[in-house]
């Protein structure tokens, strides 16, 4: 891997406590939240040239963290579907609001929709920020997000505008 | 501006550069300081417990850069998990002209039994493949990624060591391009489908 003790140490105290977040508010439990920090360094650790050549390194943990908690949640979702909603005591009522939506768009976005929807309505992201985070221009994000919008009003599932 | 997004938030609490935009507003802004020195405390409580140290110790190497020392465990049944498992291209060690996975003990020589705290080297031979992804397997299904990296050639290679605690394990190497993940290997383990380029091999742990 490359990369001796200190050296992931140290990645890990920077961004491990985000990814963390992230994955638990996307999946509600401590314990997935973990595995996905793990699978998220295990990327980071084996592909790192994609990791450091990041101008901003926290869209790249944004980016992939993202990536790998939706997948998660799909296959908890296959795995128990009764299940795929369901929240440790500790979840916050935005928590479970935010979860909620997930579900929803899980089962009707694209993946690309899912990424920009989660981005911008449940991190709270600019669109600049959500381009920075896809590595797209913010002229293709703001066309993204105009037909997110209309997409998610027709399925009842837009969340409220931000003030 | 408005306040800081939670993307320039983290960036600041993990003392990264920020935008020049949102510098300067966080200078100017005691609510965002305030926001961000709570993360900087929340992170640092996160990171001093223990599913966080557990966590960082299965991520790093402890022999030396090329090697992994990591814990397997959980008690399970072989049989269970022979039964559950997604049928590999191939069982067991190596196969002549295919490909090979072995756990050699302190002399090099194969074990499929082994102790608690015996050291194991993880061994692979991929017959010309480009990459491996090697996980562990309990009972409860949990997989957890023991070696990913690149191969150099035909021939059996050392490639991490492993530290053996309680329990049987089922150790799973897959020979696929991209490089499969560990929620690959789950949601395979879900479905009952083969993970094609794979081999898998038992360790009962006395």
């Amino acid at each position: 891997m490359g990369l001796d003790r200190a050296a992931i140490s140290a990645l890990y105290e920077q961004y491990a406590p985000v990814v963390y977040r992230r994955a638990r508010f996307i999946l509600g439990r401590d314990a997935d939240a973990w595995d996905a920090v793990q699978e998220v360094f295990t990327r980071m650790l084996t592909d790192g040239a994609a990791f450091r050549h990041e101008a901003r390194p926290m869209t790249w943990v944004y980016r992939v963290t993202t990536n790998v908690s939706l997948n998660l949640l799909r296959g908890r979702k296959l795995r128990e579907p009764l299940l795929a909603v369901a929240d440790e005591p500790t979840g916050t009522m935005s928590n479970v609001e935010a979860r909620q939506y997930l579900s929803k768009w899980l089962s009707a976005l694209t993946e690309r929709e899912l990424e920009v929807a989660s981005l911008l309505y449940l991190d709270g992201l600019t669109q600049q920020e959500v381009a920075d985070v896809l590595g797209l221009s913010r002229k293709t994000i703001g066309r993204d997000v105009d037909a997110l919008r209309t997409r998610l009003g027709e399925l009842d599932a837009l969340p409220p505008e931000r003030p | 501006m408005s306040h800081l997004s939670a993307l320039a938030l983290d960036e600041a609490a993990a003392g990264l550069p920020l935008q020049p935009d949102d510098g300067a507003h966080l200078d100017s802004c005691a609510e965002c300081r305030n926001e961000r020195d709570a993360r900087v405390s929340t992170n640092r409580a996160l990171l001093a417990s223990r599913p966080a140290a557990l966590t960082l110790d299965a991520l790093t190497p402890k022999r030396s850069p090329w090697r992994i020392a990591l814990a397997v465990a959980v008690p399970l049944a072989a049989a269970l998990l022979l039964f559950l498992l997604p049928q590999p291209t191939s069982t067991g060690s190596r196969l002549k002209g295919g490909f090979a996975l072995e756990l050699l003990d302190r002399t090099g020589k194969p074990v499929h039994t082994a102790h608690p705290h015996d050291g194991l080297d993880l061994a692979v031979g991929g017959a010309g493949a480009p990459r491996v992804a090697v996980f562990a397997i309990d009972a409860q299904h949990a997989v957890t990624p023991l070696y990913v990296g690149d191969l150099h050639g035909k021939a059996l290679e050392k490639v991490a060591h492993l530290d053996v605690t309680p329990g049987n394990v089922t150790v799973l190497a897959v020979f696929a391009t991209p490089t499969v993940s560990a929620h690959d290997v789950e949601t395979a383990l879900a479905a009952g489908t083969t993970l094609p380029d794979s081999v898998t091999l038992e360790l009962e742990v006395k």
